[in-house]
């Protein structure tokens, strides 16, 4: 084998997480440039951002999973705080789920999971980053 | 031609030990050290000396290599009482919550068992080390006890069929995966 492109692990990623995201989100699961615009339900997307090409392959991905906010009387939509709570507590499930389909692959969280608002719409998402490294030599 | 697939034995692990039997047995009952700091286990070899004859005028007339030392260092995270009564350094913790540590040799052989995370990955088995304790403290990461296992080769298992059966430690492979 040898060095994967961030597309063909994207895949391999989405592959590995579509049971456990049918079963976590309201919404769809996407690969990276899939979702549309104009979505506004809770949908998840998957992105691998870079990876090297050393025999022991080490990159960066991150699952952003849009929550949209909720109405509490005032002028703007609030972000739903208990959702967000909820979405960024499947952190290290991901990583298990991920580790557990393929041991060519090592995947950690990058960060703590974290809550972000989407710039200029009243929708939030949850960043779960991960940094994983692949075994190419494996046929 | 399709190669074996090789699984890495990459990321978390348990470390357990146990003290060696009869003969130079592998442990009958191993302890899990607990939580193992991040990144912190490493088994390291230093190679043995090598020794020449050297003749009049330089000659190399003969060479030989002694074996070299193997050691296995890990650090555990907040160590419990029950590991430091285990380890034989300390009593149990009083009724105040004391436990006073009378040493950091812990007595006799001990055997260590290395598991790593993935199903199908190799870990090692060392039927014979000298354990050494260092505790350690700081304000960033609290207390931990650094555990070095300095493995040294059996020497007392039975021949068989007149052939020697000591040996530095086996590897062996994972059947189920670390949960």
């Amino acid at each position: 084998m040898a060095v994967k492109g961030t597309t063909e692990i994207e895949l391999e990623m989405y592959a590995a997480l579509q049971g456990l995201m049918e079963e976590t989100i309201r919404g769809d699961f996407y690969p990276s440039g899939t979702r549309p615009v104009t979505a506004t339900t809770e949908d998840a997307v998957l992105t691998v951002s870079n990876a090297g090409a050393l025999q022991i392959e080490e990159g960066r991905a991150r699952l952003n999973i849009f929550v949209p906010g909720i109405d509490n009387g005032g002028e703007a939509l609030v972000p739903d705080k208990g959702r967000l709570r909820e979405l960024e507590a499947i952190g290290a499930q991901v990583v298990k789920t991920l580790n557990d389909a393929d041991t060519d692959y090592l995947f950690e969280l990058l960060n703590a999971p974290t809550s972000i608002q989407v710039p200029g719409k009243q929708e939030w998402f949850v960043n779960i980053a991960l940094q994983f490294k692949f075994l190419t030599f494996n046929e | 031609m399709a190669k074996n697939k090789v699984i890495a034995a990459w990321s978390k692990c348990k470390v357990e030990f146990g003290f060696t039997g009869e003969n130079d047995a592998f442990a009958a009952e191993l302890t899990d050290v607990g939580y193992i700091k991040d990144k912190s286990t490493e088994l390291s070899a230093e190679e043995g000396d090598a020794l020449q004859l050297v003749a009049s005028g330089g000659e190399v007339v003969a060479e030989d290599q002694n074996e070299g030392t193997l050691q296995l260092v890990t650090t555990v995270i907040e160590p419990s009482a029950a590991l430091y009564k285990k380890l034989g350094i300390a009593e149990d913790e009083d009724q105040s919550g004391e436990q006073k540590v009378k040493t950091h040799i812990v007595p006799g052989d001990v055997s260590v068992k290395v598991t790593p995370k993935n199903k199908g990955a190799k870990g090692i088995k060392a039927p014979v080390c000298r354990l050494s304790v260092a505790p350690a403290f700081d304000e960033e990461s609290g207390n931990a006890l650094i555990l070095t296992f300095k493995i040294t080769k059996t020497t007392g298992i039975p021949e068989v069929g007149g052939e020697d059966q000591n040996y530095w430690y086996s590897r062996f492979t994972t059947t189920a995966a670390l949960t």
